[in-house]
């Protein structure tokens, strides 16, 4: 329950930078069955700010947020107290049972959750079911979200399981760059000045352009099914093959974030330039030896292997009309590749013992 | 009044008038020094927000349910008392004032608390999703906390990202009034208090273009931004405190309060062709009176300050004013308090010698294990323990451990039911059931375990810090047991035979590396052998599989493999002569034994140009073990 509407949260405009964690965020709107984004990076990456914002501009409060001091009964649900005290008993949703009706669970710093709260979200994200069996309620409750976690892996990994559940996977680094930087904090000091400074008139011109990207967002979700991707099925099984990517959910994820990245710029079919776009953010964290909780490499060399099994391209497709296209992300910076650790990966290796 | 309390006192003022800098540590101070600056850090946010904030102290005991739930006694209309739950010291009301977290000691800080300051600090929204409470509310808290530099090590990197706003106290650096009234641009005697309260009329002052490029020029590229965030907030807050009455809208931030905001915080000033050319390039006016230089103009109302109370505008005669002293002078008595105030490394030289504000940067440390915000993993069913931090409640199966808030909650639930049932036959108090019980979730103790084998003769030729940083690192995470065999160091006199080597237990990785490990000079002889048998008999216990033992273990041997004493000659204490490579062989035997542990994983780390390469090959396969060529050390 809020107790104020104004959370001062900045425009998801003025989120500098970050374009993979955008990308993800959006293609997760556009096609739910995507899974959730993970988002990590250390401290100060604006992880949480860019969740938030996006929550705010495409839904107009912030998303259903589970702290990482939750006790189990807000998890799942249970009585509203004072009601019950007075001898009024009436269920209490749980967070996961909200989650299910707004589609998303964000959980910030989701590493640090407590193992118990951990597996109770596991049992209801793999079954699609949430069951209620404590305080005199026997019940099981549909419930589809997607989950939305950020997380900074100095404090340590996220287990495989819970890992396994997120769709798409960011790796953030901080804004290096003098002009990045410098962005970073004028639309800070901006948002300090609008909250404090009585100047709210100041980011104006940054809730305006959120609303015209959620306008257009929301238009290429409802296309998201009229986006072909009868030429990509092929590839996307070749390159999860190509990665070594264990079970089956990567194919579908590479697959179905191509036809969001496809409906965002307003293509007509999916094609491999989208299954190049995509396929690190849902691979990264799948492939075998990734360690859990962020440390996964992406070198170049695997840029080079996507490129050559994504090449060449197929033929140009025709831009559907009288939709508005989102700026094309033709251009995604290659993702970072970690350095390679001088010894073994010991923690990650032992990590999942 | 010493230089440093007047400096805190500007720094303290301006931070009350930048909401958004809510996070300030003091290095080194007295836990009397810091109570005083925690009492005028109130009352400047009082003089600031015209209400008194809430202090709420965090120390090492308090509880998730300390901190975010309260039981309250409710008198009902039928003249019962009765138990409601609501929300904790921290969870606040639209309504509420501001809450100032006070933590005197950092690195003591309980595993609750600091979860806390983690959820409240730098925070838009905080969420309290606890014991059938659902609150989403804006935080508006500001953190006081206090560390020594030199254990900086021990506190968390996640809490110190959120502490930007550093102040060097310096033992011994304060007198008996630490904080007392500081010139700003308030009438003759005002307090700082007063020209925090006159302040809040002004508009917030805008931060310029050149001056945010100023800001980032002078900071190296990897530094976080909430650093020159707090450098820029704490320049505005500064700015506004000294802009004029009557002052409208369209003030600006200047270079000099930049400059005074590096010096308060530690900070080296921008390098001086940049800050120049600011100067020269920066369209932006000063206010009317402004001086050319930030340390000239803070020294120049000093003086004023001076001359007002030689005037018979006694700061200190008033109610509540403190008495104080003239500040410090360099002998020249003409330039600022701090002359030398920049140093290459990003320091600033102030009395007490060089500060630097983020002595974690520097200090090669590891994660302490109580800094960490995770709990230890819930995965293995050990011995009922009352020991370790509770993350969690559950039904109770047994007395010894009753979480009494939890209990009572579940209790309260169910009253008027029971009461009817039970129909007058009900007394005035709880009526508790059995399956109310609730008792604690804990952190389980040690059930890692890392055994290094360092040896001496070889460990200056490899990089040690980077080599080794991964595992201490893991075991910091892990929170696990280290053990440390010391292999051929020189050790004081008396240290014990050179023949042998020793090992020592650490309670965590932190305390294996404050113990001075990896620092030991070298010696002549390398009882290897000996010193994998330690650690063979160190992990020996973790291979019995009883219930105390760890889950896992990690040995970790850094050597070129040249052990030269034989095992029973490290035995016995005496040497026989001539050695014909029994020691070697004593290794590979002993290398052998440690293969064959389980839950062991092992891996050795050469130097770059072993003498002999083939050893550390030999030695890494008869260890079942991983080999890795380190980076040079010192000696290459």
């Amino acid at each position: 329950m809020s107790d104020d509407s104004r959370f001062w949260i900045l425009p998801y405009a003025h989120v500098v930078g970050q374009e993979q964690l955008k990308l993800a965020l959006e293609l997760s709107y556009l096609a739910p069955g995507i899974g959730g984004v993970l988002v990590s990076g250390q401290r100060g990456t604006a992880k949480s700010t860019a969740v938030r914002a996006f929550a705010m501009m495409m839904h107009g409060h912030l998303p259903v947020t589970l702290p990482i001091n939750a006790t189990d009964d807000r998890v799942v649900g249970g009585w509203h107290l004072d009601k019950l005290m007075r001898g009024e008993p009436e269920p209490q949703p749980g967070l996961l049972e909200e989650a299910g009706e707004h589609g998303v669970l964000y959980v910030d710093e989701v590493n640090l959750l407590d193992d118990h709260i951990v597996n109770i979200i596991l049992d209801a994200a793999s079954t699609g079911v949430l069951t209620v069996q404590r305080e005199s309620r026997d019940e099981a409750i549909a419930v589809r979200f997607s989950l939305v976690g950020t997380m900074n892996p100095e404090e340590g990994p996220l287990r495989p399981q819970l890992l396994d559940r997120f769709g798409l996977m960011v790796a953030v680094e901080a804004e290096t760059s003098p002009a990045a930087r410098l962005a970073i904090l004028e639309n800070v000091l901006a948002l300090d000045e609008a909250r404090y400074g009585g100047q709210p008139g100041l980011l104006d011109a940054g809730y305006h352009a959120d609303g015209e990207l959620k306008q257009a967002l929301s238009a290429a979700r409802d296309r998201l099914y009229d986006v072909s991707v009868a030429g990509i099925k092929a590839l996307c099984t070749e390159v999860c093959a190509a990665f070594e990517v264990p079970g089956h959910r990567g194919d579908p994820v590479v697959l179905l974030a191509a036809r969001a990245l496809a409906a965002r710029e307003g293509s007509a079919a999916a094609t491999a330039d989208h299954v190049r776009a995509v396929a690190p953010l849902a691979l990264r964290h799948r492939r075998p030896g990734a360690g859990p909780g962020g440390h996964v490499r992406w070198a170049p060399e695997d840029d080079a292997t996507l490129a050559r099994l994504t090449q060449p391209a197929p033929p140009a497709v025709t831009a559907l009309p009288a939709v508005t296209a989102l700026p094309p992300v033709t251009a995604l910076p290659a993702p970072t590749a970690l350095p390679a650790p001088e010894a073994p990966s010991a923690p990650e290796a032992s990590a999942g013992a | 009044m010493t230089d440093r309390a007047r400096d805190l006192a500007r720094l303290l003022a301006a931070a009350a008038l930048e909401p958004a800098l809510d996070g300030i540590l003091l290095l080194d101070s007295s836990p009397a020094w810091f109570l005083a600056a925690a009492d005028r850090y109130e009352e400047l946010l009082r003089a600031a927000g015209g209400r008194a904030p809430r202090r709420v102290i965090l120390g090492s005991r308090e509880s998730e349910d300390d901190l975010w739930t309260r039981l309250a006694v409710r008198e009902r209309p039928d003249g019962r008392r009765q138990l409601v739950p609501g929300p904790g010291h921290l969870v606040q009301g639209p309504d509420d004032p501001v809450i100032v977290l006070l933590v005197p000691d950092l690195t003591r800080l309980s595993f609750a608390a600091r979860r806390a300051v983690a959820i409240l600090l730098d925070a838009p929204v905080a969420h309290l999703q606890r014991h059938g409470a659902d609150r989403e509310w804006r935080p508006r808290v500001r953190c006081l906390a206090a560390c020594p530099a030199a254990a900086i090590g021990q506190a968390s990197r996640h809490l110190l990202e959120r502490l930007p706003v550093r102040f060097a106290a310096g033992p011994g650096a304060l007198g008996p009034d630490p904080v007392a009234s500081v010139p700003m641009t308030a009438p003759p005697g005002a307090t700082v208090a007063e020209a925090v309260r006159a302040a809040t009329a002004r508009a917030v002052p805008t931060v310029p273009g050149t001056i945010r490029e100023q800001a980032v020029r002078g900071l190296p590229a990897v530094t976080p931004l909430r650093r020159a965030l707090a450098l820029l907030r704490l320049a505005r807050g500064l700015a506004r405190l000294e802009i004029p009455v009557p002052a409208g809208p369209g003030q600006l931030v200047a270079a000099e309060h930049v400059d005074e905001a590096r010096r308060l915080l530690g900070l080296a000033r921008a390098p001086a062709a940049e800050a120049g050319a600011s100067g020269d390039s920066d369209p932006v006016s000063p206010p009317p009176g402004r001086a050319t230089s930030g340390a000239r103009r803070w020294q120049d109302l000093i003086d004023e300050f001076d001359a007002r109370r030689a005037a018979g505008g006694e700061p200190g005669s008033g109610p509540g004013r403190e008495a104080v002293g003239p500040p410090a002078r360099d002998p020249a008595g003409t330039v600022a308090a701090y002359p030398g105030a920049a140093l290459p490394g990003g320091t600033a030289t102030l009395p007490g010698g060089p500060r630097d504000p983020y002595p974690e940067d520097r200090r090669w440390t590891v994660t302490a294990e109580f800094s960490y915000l995770t709990t230890q993993d819930q995965r293995v069913a050990g011995v009922f323990d009352l020991r370790g931090d509770p993350v969690g409640t559950r039904p109770a199966t047994h007395l010894r451990d009753i979480a009494w808030t939890p209990t009572l909650i579940e209790a309260a639930k169910y009253q008027e039911a029971r009461r009817r049932l039970r129909g007058g036959r009900a007394g005035p108090g709880l009526i508790v059931s059995p399956a109310d019980l609730m008792s604690y979730q804990r952190i389980h103790g040690q059930r890692y375990l890392l055994v290094l084998v360092l040896d001496y003769t070889c460990l200056d030729r490899v990089n040690v810090a980077g080599v080794l940083a991964s595992y201490l690192d893991w075991a910091a995470w892990r929170r696990a047991a280290v053990t440390v065999v010391e292999v051929g160091a020189a050790g004081p006199a008396g240290a014990g035979s050179p023949l042998r080597a020793r090992s020592f237990a650490a309670r965590n990785a932190h305390d294996a590396v404050a113990s001075g490990a990896l620092s030991e000079p070298r010696g002549g002889a390398t009882p290897l052998a000996h010193g994998l048998d330690l650690a063979r008999a160190a992990l020996a216990r973790n291979a019995r599989g009883d219930r105390s033992a760890a889950l896992d273990a990690w040995l970790v041997v850094v050597t070129d493999g040249l052990g030269n004493i034989p095992l029973a000659a490290s035995r016995s204490g005496a040497v026989s002569y001539p050695l014909a490579g029994e020691g070697i062989a004593d290794c590979l035997a002993v290398a052998a034994q440690l293969a064959r542990l389980r839950s062991v994983h092992s891996v050795v780390i050469a130097p770059p140009r072993p003498p002999l390469p083939e050893m550390p090959a030999r030695l890494a396969a008869a260890l079942g073990a991983g080999l890795i060529r380190a980076t040079p050390g010192e000696r290459g």
